[in-house]
């Protein structure tokens, strides 16, 4: 009888364990993920890109500072050599996306009839940006 | 008599497992809400996004003599696209008017009114500027505004 206590009590001590290391690694994944803050930095540039894109005129050249960005989409193992891999304009849809991580992505729409060319990023001494030509999709008298 | 106590010790060992995940469960959930509430807050762009397409119509409506029936075809003749690319209409409001008469309507205006209730509603701006109506000097009211959300994208 006494062996059946004995198990009895060791059985629901690792119980107590199991259940403890599988709170603390979710616990530690949720930090680990909310300190990347992905999502939160691809809602802000999908935005500012779609005001910049709002605000832009034919032929104008936009260029910001891209590399608080870049830090993060390199720890979230995307490839950065290609700017159009992180920061996405689709003018058929208006809309910007970012992407920052595998998911996919955050997009917000601009209203502007514009899109855009000669997408690329330039390395500065300390710093990236990202840049790229508005011209006016259809002749509209914007600009 | 002991079987009797196996059992009783039993079910207290599923009873302090069942409160333990009732802990966890409370020590999880405060987390997730703590960390929501101080990183979850998103940058808010409906008023930039109001005033950008109001100032875009305001400066589109000086510039051009307008008559009355180009009001239906404003969107082209200011180069702007306030649905989709499937046509669906988009969280924006877009009104004007001049000599109390409404000659554009995009969206609720009425939510604009509801933003100082709650914050969920439209932020909306408004202008007055003056314009050639009809080969007339006028006076236009311009009310804009936008209740954009950002959205997951499609992968790939």
């Amino acid at each position: 009888m006494a062996e059946t206590d004995d198990s009895n009590v060791l059985s629901s001590e690792t119980i107590f364990l199991i259940l403890l290391t599988i709170f603390a690694a979710g616990v530690l994944y949720f930090i680990w993920n909310s300190s990347n803050s992905a999502y939160i930095w691809e809602d802000y540039y999908a935005k500012q890109t779609a005001t910049f894109l709002n605000s832009a005129k034919n032929g104008e050249e936009v260029i910001f500072d891209i590399q608080p960005i870049i830090k993060i989409a390199k720890s979230n193992g995307l490839d950065i050599s290609n700017p159009e891999n992180f920061i996405r304009i689709n003018a058929n849809n208006n809309e910007v996306c970012v992407k920052l991580s595998k998911s996919a992505g955050t997009c917000y729409p601009y209203f502007n009839e514009v899109a855009v060319r000669d997408i690329k990023t330039i390395p500065n001494e300390d710093s990236l940006s990202f840049s790229f030509i508005v011209e006016e999709k259809n002749g509209g008298s914007n600009g | 008599m002991e079987e009797a106590m196996d059992k009783k010790a039993q079910t207290g060992d599923m009873l302090s497992i069942g409160y333990f995940i009732l802990l966890l469960i409370i020590i999880g959930g405060t987390i997730f809400l703590m960390s929501k509430l101080v990183l979850g807050v998103a940058y808010d762009a409906r008023l930039t996004d109001a005033s950008i397409l109001g100032y875009t119509i305001q400066k589109c409506i000086s510039e051009n003599n307008l008559k009355e029936s180009d009001f239906g075809n404003i969107q082209q003749i200011c180069g702007i696209r306030l649905s989709d690319g499937n046509n669906e209409e988009r969280k924006f409001v877009l009104h004007i008017y001049a000599d109390n008469k409404e000659l554009f309507k995009y969206g609720d205006r009425v939510s604009c009114g509801l933003y100082e209730l709650n914050n969920k509603n439209t932020r909306c701006v408004d202008f007055i500027t003056k314009g050639n109506l009809n080969g007339k000097q006028t006076e236009f009211q311009i009310i804009s505004g936008s209740n954009l959300e950002s959205y997951g994208g499609s992968n790939g």
